[in-house]
């Protein structure tokens, strides 16, 4: 089974083909897992068939805030306290401007925020620059 | 001719009666004379002879008991001839006219009587009998001053010189003093019985001993109540303000008769009959000249209006700001969801758009020229609602955000927003012409928006003219800055100047200008929030003015 790239934690499914279709247009992510629901994720990073701390993460989570059952800021919650999913950055990919949510998301330890633009082009561009700089640019541990 | 006996007889005896007649007279006149020396008080004693023999009449023996009297007396007393000559004065009425006694007896009254009383005394002598006459006139003192007096004329008796009478002297000046005093004292209880502030007084066991009549009504007591020897509980009970009993070491009487002054406490008394009244009470002790207390005196002012006035305003105020507290949270409310709404708007928008989007991108080739155009409006149609979205929010939010007033330059400002349209008069000529412009008190952010949407609007609206000419400038009015910006663009129509405010509504269509009816909305609501006015005047194809003043910026 190939590395997992991104975990993509989005309910809507045309945001799900949105998304992966940027993703591909910019050759950023070949395997990309996707997750319904928080329950879903924590399931997929948590689970049964989690890999062991230090084993295969994805390298990048991106995160909607409102999700089915689990909520996006108890998912980035339960990240961010369990040792081994702390490390992975977590950017989260949001419809909402919400000051409260941002606020809440950076008190959690999100790595980024950021709002879905309404105009194509920009969501393009942002999945762009998005991909470019946490899989190719930024340095992990 | 013989004389008979009988004429000698009678010739004799006339001439016995000659001599009897002259001693007679003899008598008389000697008689006369004595009656004037007692007169003039020449004569202390008389001898006069009696069938048993000489006697001696001295006046010192005869009047003495009366002299004295009269001569003791407080009241002046004097003798009067009918012609007003002082025949005998006593010292007190010599005293009463500051002249020596001597100096009176003898001469007339009328000088020592004033002037405009005079015809008066004289009338009271001529119309004088033995009854007597009674009349107040004014003397005259040698140092020239004067004195109330009140006389009392009787006719004594009867002279050949003609009728002698008595005259009593009061003098008047200290009686009316007594009088004025009386007589303020009767001012200072009516004052106090008539005056608007209830006032009570007590004695030292508590009972009431006065009550004006406002006191009366106040505490429901008979007005015409006799009987003011009961206690204070018959005529109410105190409370404090909120209705609690105020224990009676309290109460503003019984501080006062502890010797404790009371300013306005405020109090609400139980009438007899269950209704209530609040007061403001103040207690003074009552003090006799040694400084004891011996009552006390209350004073009441009746404040059931005002305090009933302050009730309802309290209720009021409550109700309001119970009103402001559902209308915040319902804004609160109103915010929450207007975010939701565009979010989750939103979100469907991006698929819209996106979907369209890929579809033109990657399956062009595949797509008839109809079905590409077709997608186009699907594109166009949902970034429009975007547009429209974002400025509702903007709109809704406007409500909400808290200003920060300061001086602003209002001319750098616009400078500023002016320039700033260089990339939309590319292409075009559009003359902008900025007069004076004076500093205003505003909130920079939102002034910023009111500047932007009327210089987008004229800009807007002046599209196809040449030149485009838009002038902004300043007028005062009635000391009031008014800011206007004017365009010679396709203006409005009017009559439908009641929509030209209101959200959504365009004057014009969405096909010639573009626009989502949101701009000139917010404007009036920045302004407004300034409590400023904004208002506009057009005609069709003549351009456009609008004017408005910043309520915070009139110094």
């Amino acid at each position: 089974m190939n590395p997992v790239d991104i975990l993509l934690v989005e309910d809507n499914p045309a945001d799900v083909v949105m998304t992966l279709h940027a993703l591909r247009k910019h050759h950023l992510a070949n395997q990309v897992e996707v997750a319904r629901d928080g329950e879903a994720a924590l399931n997929y990073l948590f689970g049964d068939t989690t890999p062991a701390p230090g084993g295969p993460h994805p390298k990048l989570i991106l995160l909607d805030l409102k999700l089915p059952k689990v909520n996006g800021l108890e998912v980035l919650r339960r990240i961010k306290t369990d040792p081994r999913t702390q490390m992975i950055p977590v950017v989260v990919l949001t419809s909402s401007q919400q000051e409260r949510d941002v606020v809440e998301s950076y008190r959690l330890g999100v790595n980024s925020y950021l709002v879905k633009p309404v105009d194509f082009e920009r969501f393009m561009e942002m999945a762009r620059q998005l991909g470019l700089y946490w899989l190719l640019l930024n340095k992990t541990p | 001719m013989s004389r008979t006996p009988s004429n000698a007889g009678w010739e004799r005896r006339l001439k016995q009666l000659e001599v009897q007649n002259q001693a007679l007279r003899a008598q008389v006149e000697k008689a006369e004379q004595t009656l004037g020396a007692i007169r003039r008080g020449e004569v202390d004693a008389l001898v006069v002879n009696t069938p048993q023999g000489e006697r001696l009449f001295t006046l010192e023996g005869a009047e003495r008991p009366y002299r004295a009297l009269i001569e003791q007396m407080q009241q002046g007393a004097a003798t009067l001839s009918q012609d007003g000559a002082i025949h005998y004065a006593n010292r007190a009425f010599a005293d009463m006219l500051k002249r020596p006694l001597e100096t009176l007896i003898g001469t007339r009254m009328e000088p020592y009587i004033q002037e405009a009383d005079r015809a008066a005394f004289a009338a009271m002598l001529g119309e004088c009998g033995p009854g007597g006459a009674q009349g107040e006139v004014g003397l005259c003192v040698e140092s020239g001053s004067g004195f109330p007096a009140l006389l009392s004329l009787s006719r004594v008796g009867k002279t050949v010189a003609g009728d002698i009478y008595m005259m009593i002297v009061t003098n008047l000046s200290e009686r009316k003093q007594t009088e004025q005093v009386l007589a303020s004292a009767k001012f200072a209880w009516a004052i106090l019985g008539q005056a608007e502030g209830a006032i009570m007084v007590f004695d030292t066991k508590s009972r009431l001993a006065f009550a004006n009549s406002a006191a009366r009504r106040l505490a429901g007591l008979d007005p015409a109540g006799i009987n003011l020897d009961i206690g204070e509980a018959a005529w109410g009970s105190q409370r404090y303000p909120d209705n609690r009993p105020l224990p009676p070491e309290e109460h503003a009487l019984e501080r006062a008769l502890r010797g404790e002054r009371t300013v306005a406490l405020e109090c609400r008394m139980l009438r007899p009959d269950g209704s209530y009244y609040d007061l403001l009470v103040s207690g003074t002790p009552l003090r006799d000249e040694q400084g004891r207390v011996i009552g006390a005196v209350r004073m009441f002012t009746d404040i059931t209006e005002r305090k009933r006035m302050e009730e309802n305003l309290a209720a009021a105020k409550q109700i309001a700001e119970s009103h402001a507290r559902q209308l915040e949270a319902a804004n609160k409310e109103m915010e929450a969801f207007s975010y939701s709404v565009s979010h989750d708007l939103r979100a469907p928008l991006r698929s819209i758009d996106a979907f369209s989007h890929i579809l033109l991108q990657d399956y062009l080739p595949q797509l008839p020229a109809k079905a590409q155009a077709y997608l186009r409006f699907v594109g166009d149609g949902a970034r429009q609602m975007g547009r429209l979205i974002d400025d509702l929010l903007a709109f809704s939010r406007l409500g909400h955000q808290s200003m920060q007033l300061q001086p602003l330059a209002m001319d750098a400002i616009v400078h500023e927003l002016v320039n700033a349209l260089a990339p939309e008069r590319e292409g075009r000529n559009v003359q902008v012409q900025i007069g004076e412009l004076p500093p205003c008190v505003a909130d920079l952010g939102l002034l910023r928006v009111v500047w932007q949407n009327l210089l987008s609007n004229a800009m807007k609206f002046s599209r196809g003219r040449d030149p485009a000419v838009i002038e902004i400038g300043s007028k005062r009015e009635a000391g009031e800055v008014v800011y206007f910006i004017k365009d010679n663009g396709v203006g409005f129509d009017m009559r439908y100047y009641e929509k030209l405010f209101v959200v959504f509504q365009r004057l014009h269509s969405a096909e010639k200008f573009e626009g989502t009816g949101i701009g000139l909305a917010t404007v009036q609501r920045i302004i407004h929030r300034h409590g400023g006015r904004i208002w506009g005047e057009a005609q069709v194809d003549r351009g456009a003015t609008f004017f408005f003043t910043i309520g915070t910026g009139v110094q």
